[in-house]
C-alpha cells in the first residue's frame, strides 16, 4: 500500500462531515450504481476478510493534522498550576500545523500550538418549502432548521489520505471522480456537499515509519477488531448511521448506533506497525443484513512516551 | 439500477428586477443593517442563490403545471413516486421512493458581477446588496401608516449568477424527456419569478447561454 493524499474544495456548505466511513459508504454507492451489486459485492467481502483495497482517512482542513489523545494527559503529569493549565490548553487544541504533527510525532509534547486554528465551522440555516395552492413559503410547519458546516475562509480544501493497495490508483480516483458529480452526504440534490477535486492523487510521505515509533495513531474514526491494540488513549463517539442510496427507501434505513473510537486516539503497539487496524461491523442494519459498516483506521507510526 | 451518464445543464441567471432571498437569524448574516437581509455565503460573504430555492420553485411549478401527473391536493410536494417530478426531483412520500435525479448547486455569484458590486461597494458603500423601503398605505387616509416602513434587502437587478445543474441517468430513463422537463421547469421560473415578493416584482429572471452537455 502507498500513501496519498487528495485534495477536495467544498463549492459551499456541507450538511455531512468528511468522517472516513461516511465517505467510504458514498464511494460504495457510486461502485454500485456504476458497476452493479456484484462487484460492489466482491469489493466489500476483501474488507470483511482484512484485505482492504483502499483505507481512509476523515477530512482535514487544508494542511492541518488532528492533534493526538494523549498530547494533554502529558502535562497532566507535571504538578502545580502550569502543569494543570498547559493540559487544559492543549485539550482544546484540535489542529496541528504539519510540522508541530511531525515534532508530536517524534514523541516531542512540549509544543506551542496556535489555539485558534481556524478550520471548518458549523451554522444554522432556516429553510421552507413552498405551498402547491398558495405558492408561497413560510406557512407554519414548512419552516425547517439544518445545521451545516463550511471550510473556514483561511483553509483552501479539505485533505482526504488514502492508503491504496497497488493497481487500484486509478479505480479509487475514478470513484471520487464520480462522487464529485454526484455530490457528497445529506441534501446533496440542492447542492449541499457539493465539490471539486484540485489536481489528481498525490503521493504523501508525511507518515512514514521512523526509528522509535512504538505506536500509532488513527486518522479516522474506527471500530478495535479483536487482536487490535488495548493500551491507548481514546476519546469515543456514538454513530447513528443511515443507509445510503436506494436502501434509504427500505422503510427502516437506520444502522444500530455504533461507538466508535475518534480519530486521534493512539495506542502501544509492541512490533511492527501496521498500516492499518480496525475491522469492517457486520449485522448492523435490522432489514438490510447485507450492510456492513466500514470501521478501519487509517493509522500513522507515533512515539508514545510512558504516560 | 445501472449509472449511465451524467448530464451538465450550466447557464447564467440574469437578474431582470431585483432579487430577495431572505436570511436567517442566526449564524450566517451579520448584525446591524437592513432587518431583511438577503442570504449570504456563509465562507464569502457574497450573496448567492441556494439550489434549494432552484430547485423548489422548479419543482413547485412543475408539479402545478398540468402535464406533469403530479397530486398537490394538500399543497404539499407530492409523493407519489410514480410522476415525472418525483422521479426527477424525488419523492416526498416514504412509498415508491426514487433516487432523485437531479442535482443544483448553489449558484454564485459571476466574476463579472462580482467585479461591478466590489466597485459599488468601494464607491458607494452599497454592500452587494440595494436596501429598498417599502410602506404600508393606510387604507382610510390614504398616506403611509405609522410604522408601517419596512426595509429589504435585495440583490440588484443586472446582477448575475452561474447555474449549474447536474443529472444522473440510470439505464431505462428516458434522457430526452429528464432534459426537456428541466428546461420546462427552468422555462416556468422565467415566467414566475424567483425568492420573494414576486408579486411586487421582485425576483424576475433570465437564463443566458443554456447549456446542455454529457459529463461522462
Ligand atoms: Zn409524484
Amino acid at each position: 500500500m502507498k500513501t496519498y493524499r487528495l485534495k477536495i474544495k467544498p463549492q459551499g456548505s456541507f450538511l455531512t462531515l468528511w468522517q472516513a466511513d461516511t465517505v467510504f459508504g458514498n464511494l460504495c454507492w457510486i461502485m454500485a450504481w456504476r458497476e452493479g451489486g456484484d462487484t460492489l459485492k466482491e469489493f466489500l467481502a476483501e474488507y470483511k476478510n482484512g484485505n482492504p483495497a483502499v483505507v481512509l482517512s476523515d477530512g482535514m482542513p487544508g494542511d492541518f493534522l488532528p492533534s493526538p489523545a494523549h498530547l494533554s494527559l502529558v502535562e497532566q503529569k507535571g504538578e502545580g498550576f502550569a502543569a494543570y493549565k498547559k493540559a487544559k490548553e492543549l485539550k482544546k487544541v484540535g489542529w496541528l500545523t504539519p510540522e508541530i504533527f511531525q515534532s508530536v510525532r517524534n514523541g516531542n509534547l512540549d509544543i506551542n500550538p496556535a489555539q485558534d486554528a481556524k478550520t471548518f465551522k458549523t451554522f444554522i440555516t432556516l429553510h421552507s418549502s413552498i405551498n402547491r395552492i398558495s405558492g408561497t413559503t413560510g406557512e407554519e410547519g414548512s419552516l425547517f432548521e439544518l445545521e451545516e458546516h463550511a471550510l473556514s475562509e483561511s483553509e483552501q480544501f479539505i485533505s482526504i489520505y488514502l492508503k491504496i493497495k497497488d493497481g487500484w490508483e486509478e479505480k479509487v480516483f475514478a470513484l471520487f471522480k464520480n462522487l464529485s458529480l454526484t455530490g457528497y452526504g445529506k441534501k446533496k440534490s440542492v447542492g449541499k456537499g457539493a465539490f471539486d477535486i484540485i489536481g489528481q492523487l498525490e503521493l504523501f510521505h508525511g507518515f512514514n515509519d521512523f526509528k522509535g515509533s512504538n505506536g500509532f495513531m488513527s486518522l479516522s474514526n474506527f471500530v478495535p477488531a479483536k487482536n487490535d491494540p488495548t493500551d491507548g488513549f481514546y476519546k469515543t463517539l456514538v454513530k447513528y448511521g443511515k443507509l445510503g442510496g436506494e436502501f434509504t427507501f427500505c422503510g427502516k434505513p437506520f444502522k444500530k448506533p455504533l461507538m466508535m473510537l475518534t480519530y486521534g486516539s493512539s495506542f502501544k503497539v509492541n512490533g511492527n506497525i501496521k498500516p492499518f487496524y480496525g475491522r469492517m461491523v457486520e449485522n448492523i442494519a435490522p432489514v438490510k443484513s447485507e450492510v456492513v459498516q466500514y470501521g478501519y483506521s487509517f493509522a500513522v507510526p507515533v512515539r508514545l512516551e510512558k504516560i | 439500477m445501472k449509472l449511465r451518464k451524467f448530464v451538465s445543464i450550466t447557464g447564467t441567471i440574469h437578474c431582470e428586477s431585483g432579487l430577495r432571498i431572505g436570511g436567517t437569524k442566526e449564524g450566517i448574516i451579520e448584525p446591524g443593517g437592513s432587518e431583511n437581509t438577503i442570504l449570504r455565503h456563509p465562507i464569502t460573504s457574497l450573496p448567492y442563490i441556494p439550489g434549494s430555492s432552484l430547485k423548489g420553485k422548479m419543482r413547485s411549478l412543475l408539479e402545478t403545471d398540468a402535464s406533469s401527473g403530479a397530486n398537490i391536493d394538500n399543497g404539499r410536494p407530492c409523493g407519489c413516486g410514480t410522476c415525472l417530478v418525483c422521479k426527477v426531483f424525488g419523492s416526498h412520500g416514504m412509498a415508491h421512493k426514487e433516487i432523485t435525479r437531479i442535482l443544483v448547486r448553489d449558484c454564485v455569484i459571476t466574476d463579472k458581477s462580482e467585479t461591478v458590486l466590489r466597485t459599488a461597494q468601494e464607491e458607494k458603500g452599497v454592500n452587494f446588496a440595494e436596501i429598498k423601503s417599502e410602506n404600508i398605505i393606510d387604507r382610510k387616509s390614504g398616506i403611509a401608516a405609522k410604522g408601517g416602513l419596512r426595509t429589504q434587502e435585495r440583490v440588484p437587478s443586472g446582477t448575475e449568477f452561474s447555474m449549474n445543474i447536474t443529472l444522473k441517468l440510470f439505464d431505462g430513463d428516458n434522457e430526452g424527456q429528464i432534459v426537456d422537463f428541466v428546461r420546462k421547469g427552468l422555462d416556468l421560473i422565467q415566467k414566475d419569478y424567483l425568492g420573494s415578493s414576486g408579486s411586487r416584482g421582485y425576483g424576475k429572471i433570465k437564463i443566458e447561454n443554456l447549456e446542455v452537455n454529457d459529463l461522462a
